[in-house]
């Protein structure tokens, strides 16, 4: 096997998984980017509730 | 710079210009998110699997990257390839191991100099921040630069005012919505560039091969590069040295010991999500070097074609030319023959949102450190959660003003990904040293800590300008001995591990920090 050989191979065996990966990536994160912001509201409500009880 | 007739028109300008809204109102949108510093800094460590391969490739694939990856194809050929397969194949080793990633992770710091406070003690601390502070704003200090050769060619935008507005009009943009929505900002705008641009360079690929032709790309590298052009081993092009820099630069800093990657893994989830997010992006950290590379050596195959081209790109030897900026351009010099209409404009949108992210993250990786590991611990703690945040933002506006300043007037007399793994160098060398000896060997201490951190500074021998003002340049020609920046860089590390040894050795700690104090009470 060449080098042009192996480049060749690595090459397009990159551009099929980088393919696979985009579109598995693309519908997956955006599930995780919804539970994130949900997560970040939740946060944010429960930091707010402590502070309004610890006032009281 | 060569003067071609760009296929950019009005319909790119407005998919652009769209594309860069909706990225900034996301900007604007998000901020109602942060409510802390750890939201603000690591998204509040909420990161799933995917978000968080999106966001660390999209961070790394970012415009300046495609530019230093597609210049390392035209000038290096084929053979340039071995540094995208380092990086995928040490990336990939880090995420089935866990090497260094997975322990960072468990101790929850937020930063590298973090972990040296909790394993070395404050004073290295601090001094570990300011030197990785200093060497990443740095290491993107040519950013702007790349920037704005990329906006002038792809786009026909020859007057250099015109180029200077733009580029002042993305670096306030960039401001704008990293100082309001931090972390949570840039994970969603690296998302839709991660989307946008990986689907463009497949696209960019499938129309540089149709318009060339498989076989003219490959005769045109052996015609201008030779053996050297496929082997990487080939003294004539990169050389051995060279790869094992690479394995040690690319493969094993890029995603273990580079503060801007370390942070997606301290903002995973947990621990399985560290592993699963290297694994996984081992695919992006090769793509990052892998497909731009082609499109360089693309790039290569088409100008060396035209008569214009081959005059202005290569010497009369029919060498690539020795002049870093115009190599640079030939990236998106090629895109803008090679690509219709439309087409040109989403990718321009993709690599102008990646400029952006890629400012956006190191942004805020940086003014978080110069917050978090040097004015917090000099503040002794006092520091309110409202100053820090305040403080950070400063930071970053400081850090843009500087950026803008050092792209105009640094001379840059050598590859960019050179410069970028020099000037990094500065900091990763001692980084890495800490980092394996301060986890896997008890018997780190801080003498050995900060005599491996300094001399990481023995790197910046490997910049051209400093080069030559010690009289590097002299040294080689007396002996007739290229010193390449591969061999003072592996010559640094080599120091900082014996410096990190013989320090811990001869000078070891008197009280344990507080890593081994946890070690030893679990």
């Amino acid at each position: 096997m060449t080098w042009l050989d192996f480049w060749t191979v690595l090459l397009v065996l990159t551009l099929g998984l980088f393919a696979v990966l985009a579109v598995v990536v693309a519908i997956g994160g955006f599930f995780d980017i919804r539970r994130m912001l949900r997560t970040l509201a939740k946060n944010g409500e429960k930091t707010q509730t402590d502070t309004t009880s610890r006032k009281a | 710079m060569l003067n071609v007739e760009s296929n950019f028109t009005w319909l790119d300008w407005g998919i652009v210009a769209g594309y860069l809204s909706v990225t900034v109102v996301i900007g604007i949108y998000v901020n109602r998110f942060i409510g802390n510093m750890a939201d603000y800094v690591v998204a509040g460590r909420s990161l799933g699997t995917f978000i968080g391969v999106a966001t660390m490739t999209g961070t790394e694939l970012g415009l300046v990257t495609v530019m230093y990856a597609a210049q390392k194809g035209f000038t290096g050929g084929f053979a340039a390839f071995h540094i995208g397969l380092a990086a995928g194949v040490v990336s990939l080793i880090v995420g089935l191991t866990g090497f260094i990633v997975v322990p960072l992770r468990r101790m929850k710091v937020m930063t590298i100099p973090e972990f040296y406070g909790k394993r070395f003690g404050n004073g290295v601390r601090v001094y570990g921040a300011l030197l990785l502070a200093g060497a990443g704003i740095l290491n993107m200090g040519m950013f702007l630069k790349a920037g704005a050769i990329f906006v002038t060619a792809l786009t026909g935008l020859n007057d250099p005012f015109y180029v200077q507005v733009v580029m002042t009009v993305l670096i306030v943009l960039v401001l704008v919505y990293t100082i309001l929505g931090g972390m949570v900002s840039v994970v969603i705008t690296d998302y839709l560039q991660f989307i946008v641009l990986s689907f463009g360079m497949l696209l960019a690929c499938f129309f540089a091969v149709r318009n060339l032709g498989w076989d003219s790309i490959t005769k045109t590298v052996s015609t201008v590069h030779g053996q050297a052009g496929f082997s990487p081993l080939d003294s004539e092009g990169f050389g051995p040295s060279y790869i094992v820099w690479m394995l040690f630069v690319a493969g094993l800093v890029s995603c273990a010991v580079w503060q801007t990657a370390v942070m997606r893994s301290c903002a995973a989830e947990n621990e399985q999500v560290v592993r699963r997010l290297y694994i996984w992006s081992s695919i992006g950290f090769l793509v990052r070097f892998l497909l731009p590379q082609f499109l360089g050596i693309c790039a290569l195959a088409y100008f060396w074609h035209t008569s214009e081209g081959r005059a202005v790109l290569f010497t009369s030897e029919g060498l690539p030319i020795d002049d870093a900026e115009l190599t640079m351009s030939a990236l998106p010099l090629f895109l803008s023959q090679v690509l219709p209409a439309g087409l040109i404009g989403v990718i321009g949108a993709g690599m102008l949102a990646a400029f952006m992210s890629t400012h956006d993250s190191y942004l805020l990786c940086w003014a978080s450190v110069l917050v978090e590991d040097v004015a917090g611990p000099l503040s002794k703690g006092r520091l309110s959660t409202a100053a820090r945040l305040m403080l950070a933002r400063v930071f970053i506006f400081l850090i843009g003003l500087f950026l803008l300043v050092w792209s105009l007037w640094y001379p840059l007399g050598q590859d960019l990904w050179d410069y970028m793994a020099v000037t990094g160098a500065i900091y990763f060398i001692g980084a890495t040293a800490l980092l394996v000896f301060g986890i896997y060997w008890k018997r780190a201490s801080r003498a050995g800590a900060y005599l491996a951190l300094t001399s990481g500074l023995l790197a910046v021998l490997g910049l051209d300008p400093i080069k030559n003002a010690v009289g590097l340049d002299r040294l080689e020609k007396s002996l007739g001995f290229n010193l390449s920046e591969a061999h003072i860089g592996l010559f640094a590390t080599a120091a900082a591990i014996v410096l990190m040894v013989v320090g811990s050795l001869l000078l070891p700690d008197r009280c344990p920090s507080d890593m081994s104090k946890q070690e030893s009470t679990t």
